[in-house]
């Protein structure tokens, strides 16, 4: 097997860390458990983080003060911030004690696998992301769409709880959301392709790259693109506006409902992982990844100018899950049928709208390379912000003109 | 590539499938279909060829399969084991079968393995891969897409049968906003 396109820039790093100080490298597939393990340890770590920071999220903005009792007792009765630090360790501690109830008339075999699968899942496609100058586990040629297709297998997990869990409510949760990820699939691919035309590669790393090279960040070119992204991968990670599969006031718990245990906190990591996994992805494809423009890079990437890159990368993608976190704590919950709707006949003609102004730009860079001169920055956001208006235009026109209620039967209409 | 990685893969493949067909329960034939699936795209990284294996994922088993279990979980009183196709089905199937295994029995009889292994192992960079795509395979690429969207619009036209009876609830006429 060739090995040209798995290419681990961290598995090298490591391999010359243990020839300098053991003299030999680490056998392969040592390494790879190894990063496995980092990278397991690493998820549920920031997991257990992310659900704390929900959590008081949620009560800010609630104006409430969020868990305030476990923990120590030097901490309570401070700042809402550290009152209670350590309660979704002590959930997990929890979880981890319960015992695993299988509902009797389940199917036993994918009730017990779809939780195993959607963690592994998003285990696996973080495998790819680029944390640092010199910091990803694989850097694959085919990296974005690595990413995509694995994720692709989450919509499998959720079928497969909800059909065995043999319970109506995780039946209809399962069927949701099935509908919904396959659905927002489709404008999330279209949205990602316009930056890879412009990247003219795959790799994450590339991609990042020429960003850097183009000295403009994706997200000027292709703003619409990257707004279109973020709402379909909070549909497609099942958060609010987006979680109708589990409903609560409709579905119980939706496909979850029949979990306990450790099982159950099976799928609310790999919620809490998938939300990282797409902030960290839009943080590559649109956000520049670890560069800033003026970020220098060293010859050599050393270990200071990994921990900024890092730092950089770190900040990006925290800021996009906050936002993700403002939004599922400030808009109600979507109608079905409003999700399908706006999937289907908004997003996607969008998103092919942002496609051609991508592939305006990728021939200004073709023919920018043909002439052997750097491409403009400022044609490109010239380019940017013009689509932008044109097409924030377009759309309050058509807007006043097409109220889509013409699309509703009135009242005394019979159909 | 080494063959027992190659074997281990190949009964990844055949064991789903043979599952596919000979297990009562429906759901788990879609499954195993799915872990097929996979063991397909193992295959194609064993050739070198990852794009091919990203697509398998994301299209069969990411798609093709998922819609297939929507199905499922939309139809009624599938469950049924006793639900046996009729005999003359049985027949023809095993005849088609039987008519496909000798085609690709003779194709893999009649190729040249050793030079097919070696262009495998070298792999296709992506933007070969698009040109040719565009450039020297154009109308079998294009005639795809025309198949799908036939299929499409086959898709539409039977759903579409049931839009006479179609109730409108009250809650649709009023209070729908955007």
């Amino acid at each position: 097997m060739s090995d040209s396109w798995i290419y681990s820039p961290a598995g090298e790093y490591l391999n010359r860390l243990s020839e300098h100080h053991l003299g030999r490298e680490i056998p392969a597939l040592l390494l790879m458990v190894l990063m496995l393990v980092v990278m397991l340890v690493f998820l549920a770590v920031s997991a257990l983080f992310l659900i704390w920071l929900e959590r008081k999220i949620s009560a800010r903005i609630q104006n409430r003060m969020g868990p305030m009792l476990s923990g120590p007792a030097f901490l309570r009765n401070r700042s809402m911030w550290v009152g209670g630090a350590f309660q979704t360790a002590f959930d997990a501690i929890k979880l981890l004690l319960k015992e695993l109830i299988v509902p009797g008339r389940a199917d036993p075999v994918p009730f017990v696998l779809a939780p195993v699968l959607i963690f592994g899942v998003s285990v696996a496609a973080f495998l790819v992301i680029p944390w640092a100058p010199a910091l990803s586990v694989a850097d694959l040629n085919i990296g974005l769409l690595y990413v995509v297709s694995v994720s692709s297998l989450t919509v499998l997990s959720i079928i497969m709880a909800g059909w065995s869990s043999n319970n109506k409510y995780s039946l209809l949760g399962g069927l949701r959301s099935a509908a919904q990820m396959l659905s927002y699939e489709i404008p999330l691919l279209f949205a990602l392709m316009g930056p890879v035309l412009m990247a003219g590669t795959l790799s994450m790393q590339g991609i990042i790259e020429a960003q850097r090279e183009l000295g403009v960040w994706f997200l000027v070119p292709s703003f619409l693109g990257a707004v279109i992204y973020y709402v379909a991968a909070i549909a497609e990670v099942n958060r609010p506006p987006f979680d109708i599969p589990e409903a609560e006031s409709e579905l119980v718990a939706g496909y979850v409902s029949e979990y306990s245990g450790m099982m159950f906190a099976m799928f609310f990591l790999a919620e809490f992982s998938n939300m990282m996994l797409v902030s960290a992805i839009a943080t590559t494809v649109f956000l520049g990844g670890w560069a800033v423009p003026g970020f220098p890079l060293p010859e050599q990437p050393d270990l200071l100018y990994t921990l900024l890159g890092g730092a950089i990368f770190f900040l990006k993608m925290y800021a996009l899950i906050l936002l993700m976190m403002w939004i599922r704590w400030t808009f109600p919950r979507v109608r079905p049928d409003h999700l399908m709707n706006m999937g289907w006949k908004f997003l996607l003609p969008l998103a092919f709208v942002n496609l051609m102004i991508c592939a305006g730009v990728a021939i200004m860079q073709a023919e920018a390379r043909a002439a052997g001169e750097p491409v403009s920055r400022l044609a490109v956001w010239g380019i940017g912000v013009g689509a932008l208006l044109l097409i924030v235009g377009a759309l309050s026109l058509f807007r006043e003109a097409e109220r889509p209620y013409h699309l509703i039967p009135s009242p005394s209409e019979k159909v | 590539m080494s063959p027992l990685l190659f074997y281990t893969v190949a009964l990844v493949i055949i064991v789903p499938a043979l599952a596919v067909v000979l297990s009562e329960n429906l759901f788990h034939a879609g499954l195993s279909m799915i872990v097929s699936f996979l063991g397909i795209a193992a295959v194609y990284l064993m050739l070198s060829a990852p794009f091919v294996a990203a697509m398998q994922v994301l299209v069969y088993a990411g798609a093709i399969a998922v819609i297939l279990l929507f199905a499922f979980m939309l139809t009624h009183d599938i469950m049924q084991p006793q639900r046996q196709s009729a005999k003359f089905q049985q027949t023809a199937a095993g005849a088609v079968c039987l008519i496909l295994a000798g085609f690709m029995g003779r194709v893999a009889l009649s190729s040249n393995w050793g030079d097919l292994n070696r262009q495998a192992t070298e792999g296709v960079p992506l933007g070969v891969l698009g040109k040719s795509f565009l450039t020297d395979y154009l109308v079998p690429f294009e005639l795809i897409s025309l198949l799908l969207l036939m299929t499409l619009v086959g898709a539409i036209v039977i759903a579409r049968k049931e839009e006479k009876d179609r109730t409108v609830w009250p809650e649709d006429e009023v209070g729908t906003d955007s």
